[in-house]
């Protein structure tokens, strides 16, 4: 041990410590706290109220909307994204595709992309009167193309489609990444074996992408619960709280309502939810391992 | 049957649909961004007009109005400014941490190291009111100041988890000649340990550039004077609460304006970006 090295050591990690500490750790161990209360912004009015946020949550059904619609987001981004995802890396790794570097260069673009221009560009995009879809549809001669996000039906699949337009380039990428790790003598030996390129699929190359599809998955998850940005700028939860998610659901109750308490509480329902998620999928991974 | 080159039909006929689908895709990714380019360059009269036609001429002054009246200008340099700082700050103190946590031995190092990684855990909406209020008692709400604190503390656990196993896999003999050298514990750190470790600290760099370029709660819960917003809160508010006046020509400009920095730097650095999104990712 050399002298001194404790000063060292605290010189080194202070700085990160501090500011780690103050603007990140204090602010989340004091919402549970915030959560417990019925805070409206005013510190002299903050009284402990218990549980009581979380009852009322369980009676809002603004807050059950709101959760519905986040499992929606989150079960088709975790869904759709890695089999678009998958279908794309396998085809390019089998080498089933011509040009396949120009492909993943774009595929991959939107990932680059501030959430917030995707959600504008979009918005572009499904405007029911100069936007592409929708006079696409009308060049097919479809007479009159659904509004997109100013309809019940419809806003809620347009989210979904922006989400998987903005991830499937970059899980894309992963897998890619995934499978020039598979030894190229597996699929000569399935090949002699005579097994299709689907069978080859199901049995050979699935089962050794197992471990970083439950990765990709689980985080697909975590961020569909997570979903806010997209929502807020392209429909602001509407038409009639169609879109509403967790998180612009609690950002509306803290920063339009100044419901700081009850707004909380629902971080802290969504927190709980994620952490579950999360523990959850470290347990999954344990089990198994694929070796090659 | 036939076989050219191999190849049969049924396999001939398989990639040409295959090839179709990718043909396909890439349309739906990059026909979007093409119509935006051209778009921007359009009156609002001609994209009602005809949403598909080229401009007839090219409406500078659309680029001129979003710069200008619509504050894109300030909005792109007050992104910069938040951006470059949260960077060099950020590497710089994570380093530190990183070095000392991965090379010094010492009660608690581990415990400490997972002290930072735990911020992985939470969601950022859990932290929302609370640091609003934190900003607001130390007189930092509406300030690039609060912002990029919360943005550096936000930052410090994926850039403490990358870099401490960067600094693990570099051999303890080039630290220890550097302390036979003379060197200072701080010296070995910058003269040495830094340059060492420049592939992990570009990785880092490159990924903490753009999530925060591209950073959008966050500075919509800090940020609240319209001189101070980033280019996402800004075009965000223009689209959302403006609508820019329905001055869309100005709109498509601005949102050219926003997205043509990571155009260029991806056509300049593509290789290392995709690396560096992705290494993240897979560590994180």
């Amino acid at each position: 041990m050399r002298k001194g090295q404790w000063k060292v050591i605290a010189l080194f990690i202070a700085p990160a410590f501090v500011m780690y500490g103050v603007f990140m750790v204090y602010p989340y161990i004091r919402a549970f706290y915030i959560g417990l209360t019925d805070w409206h912004g005013v510190s002299t009015r903050m009284s402990f109220v218990g549980l009581k946020n979380f009852s009322t949550m369980l009676h809002d059904p603004y807050f059950w909307n709101a959760l519905k619609n986040t499992v929606f987001f989150t079960v088709t981004n975790g869904t759709i994204v890695p089999i678009i995802a998958l279908f794309f890396a396998v085809a390019m790794s089998r080498g089933l595709v011509w040009g396949s570097r120009f492909f993943r260069i774009t595929y991959f673009f939107p990932n680059l992309i501030s959430v917030v221009a995707i959600a504008v560009l979009w918005s572009f995009v499904l405007n029911p009167d100069f936007g592409i879809l929708s006079n696409f549809l009308r060049l097919l001669g479809v007479d009159n193309p659904p509004p997109w996000l100013g309809s019940v039906k419809t806003a809620p699949w347009c989210i979904v489609a922006v989400k998987v337009w903005a991830a499937v380039g970059f899980y894309m990428i992963l897998y890619l990444s995934a499978l020039e790790g598979i030894p190229t003598d597996l699929y000569d030996a399935a090949k002699i074996d005579g097994a299709s390129e689907w069978k080859t699929f199901w049995h050979v190359t699935f089962p050794l992408l197992g471990e970083i599809m439950k990765v990709t998955v689980v985080f697909l998850l975590l961020n569909g619960f997570g979903t806010f940005a997209v929502v807020k700028i392209m429909t602001d939860g509407g038409p009639n709280r169609s879109t509403e998610t967790l998180a612009t659901y609690l950002y509306d109750n803290a920063f339009k309502f100044g419901k700081f308490g009850y707004a909380t509480a629902i971080a802290i329902a969504l927190f709980l939810i994620t952490f579950t998620l999360a523990l959850l999928s470290i347990r999954l991974q344990r089990r198994e391992t694929v070796q090659y | 049957m036939p076989e050219v080159r191999g190849k049969d039909p049924k396999a001939l006929f398989r990639k040409s649909v295959m090839q179709v689908v990718f043909a396909a895709y890439s349309v739906v990714v990059i026909y979007p961004m093409v119509w935006l380019m051209y778009t921007s360059f359009k009156s609002s009269r001609e994209l009602f007009a005809d949403p598909w036609a080229l401009p007839t001429k090219l409406h500078w002054e659309n680029f001129v109005n979003a710069w200008r009246d619509a504050q894109i200008g300030s909005f792109f340099f007050n992104s910069v400014f938040v951006t470059m700082t949260t960077v060099a700050i950020q590497l710089v103190i994570g380093a530190m941490a990183s070095y000392a946590l991965a090379r010094y031995r010492f009660k608690g190092n581990s415990l400490l190291y997972y002290f930072f990684l735990a911020g992985l855990m939470f969601p950022i909406f859990l932290a929302l009111v609370p640091m609003f209020f934190l900003l607001r008692d130390l007189g930092l709400l509406d300030t690039h100041t609060g912002l990029i604190s919360v943005y550096i503390a936000s930052g410090i656990p994926f850039t403490v988890f990358v870099l401490t196993a960067f600094f693990k896999t570099i051999p303890k003999e080039l630290e220890e000649a550097g302390f036979i050298d003379g060197c200072s514990h701080f010296g070995v750190f910058w003269r040495i340990m830094l340059p060492l470790a420049k592939p992990g600290l570009i990785a880092v760099a490159i990924f903490t550039f753009i999530a925060i370029w591209n950073e959008y709660v966050l500075a919509l819960v800090v940020i609240s004077s319209s001189a101070l917003r980033t280019l996402p809160l800004g075009i965000a508010n223009l689209m959302m609460v403006e609508h820019y006046k329905t001055d869309w020509g100005s709109l498509f400009a601005g949102l050219v304006i926003v997205m043509l920095p990571t155009i260029i730097g991806y056509a300049v650095l593509q290789e290392r970006i995709t690396k560096g999104i992705t290494v993240g990712a897979l560590k994180g």
